[in-house]
């Protein structure tokens, strides 16, 4: 066999070599933003028949005297904390009294711990005591994740590659015991793609940046 | 015959060198979001000839999470690298070398792990001097990491890195 043929059978293998190599995501995964925050950006998601329209705020909030960021879900506000290692999202939950619903729980919790890598779990807790002249409710919120794969999703706005399935389980114990489950797929760059609850599944079908 | 042998033997082994690297690597673009600065800990088999040096190259990198966060990520890397002395006097010297690498990456969060490869490219700037057995180097190292996600362009992940190496000529 020539030089030139040898040469080029060892071009073409160390090509090969390198296209296939690059496949392995992980560097990308560990650099991407998984939870985009920037002001503007739009999604639109599909519940059965319904239209849920998602937008983060241009104008910066306060909460609870910090900075955050506030997120339209079809007109009603959410409001985030943004670091590199959390995402927190303020929860208000309100216990009915006989005179008028009281606040039990108005604080950032942590929602995503990140970066995220498969086979983490993390768990935010909350207790509190709700006295009202005689009667006294004892309060728990707690809100386990777990990190369950990567995956592809395929939705009507396309393919979305390594994506992040996160599994939810959120209990609520105060007079009654309240338990939600529920599953969330999140892309690189994009956010939330796809959401699955007892009640039905939310999907992306369109999103603006 | 045996004379022969032993002058080859001479000039073969006379131009190699092993040494061993400390340093710092510094993450850029996105992936800093996560993590900070590393320390670069390495060891390289060079062969040394006129202007020309061939090496295979080896480099341990580790980046610890933000805001004291347990998230780990660490880089395992094995390059082959040629330089070629853009000044040389008689016992010090200006080279500029460039490579091809792969690296193994592992990513940890408490005991959740991730790990994939990734291939690299090094470029690197750096001084030297020799004199006798020893060698001493000092450069600027740049670690280019690529992937290829499905739906994407090339993305690169830059590394570039400060070090000082310390080695034995023999």
């Amino acid at each position: 066999m020539h030089f030139r043929n040898r040469l080029t059978i060892v071009l073409v293998a160390s090509i090969s070599l390198f296209i296939f190599s690059c496949s392995d995501t992980l560097l990308y995964r560990a650099g991407a933003n998984y939870f985009p925050l920037t002001a503007g950006t739009n999604w639109k998601y599909l519940a059965g028949i319904d239209t849920i329209y998602v937008e983060v705020d241009t104008v910066p909030a306060v909460m609870l005297n910090q900075s955050c960021i506030r997120v339209y879900r079809n007109g009603a506000p959410e409001y985030y904390l943004s670091s590199p290692t959390e995402i927190r999202r303020l929860f208000t939950n309100t216990i009915s009294r006989p005179n008028a619903p009281d606040t039990v729980e108005h604080r950032f919790a942590l929602v995503y711990q990140l970066p995220f890598v498969v086979g983490n779990s993390y768990l935010e807790r909350f207790d509190t005591t709700l006295t009202y002249g005689p009667d006294t409710v004892n309060y728990t919120h707690i809100l386990a994740v777990r990190v369950a794969a990567i995956e592809n999703v395929s939705t009507s706005a396309g393919t979305h590659y390594d994506c992040y399935r996160l599994e939810f389980e959120e209990k609520i114990f105060a007079r009654d015991t309240t338990e939600t489950n529920w599953t969330e797929w999140l892309a690189p760059e994009t956010g939330i793609v796809r959401r699955q609850t007892a009640q039905g599944e939310e999907v992306l079908v369109e999103y603006r940046r | 015959m045996v004379l022969t042998a032993l002058l080859a033997a001479f000039l073969i082994f006379t131009g190699f060198d092993f040494g061993g690297r400390v340093g710092a690597a510094f993450p850029t673009g996105s992936i800093t979001r996560n993590i900070r600065s590393s320390t670069l800990l390495g060891a390289e088999l060079g062969y040394t000839f006129t202007r020309h040096r061939f090496g295979i190259q080896y480099t341990f990198l580790d980046f610890a999470g933000k805001q004291n966060s347990p998230y780990e990520m660490t880089v395992h890397e094995l390059a082959l690298l040629y330089s070629y002395a853009l000044v040389s006097k008689s016992n010090w010297g200006l080279a500029f070398g460039a490579g091809p690498g792969y690296g193994y990456i592992r990513r940890n969060y408490r005991s959740a792990r991730e790990s994939g490869t990734a291939p690299d490219a090094h470029l690197n700037l750096f001084v030297y001097q020799q004199e006798r057995h020893s060698r001493v180097c000092a450069g600027i190292d740049n670690i280019i990491f690529f992937n290829a996600p499905a739906n994407r362009a090339l993305v690169f992940t830059y590394f570039p890195a400060v070090y000082a190496e310390v080695g034995y000529a023999f």
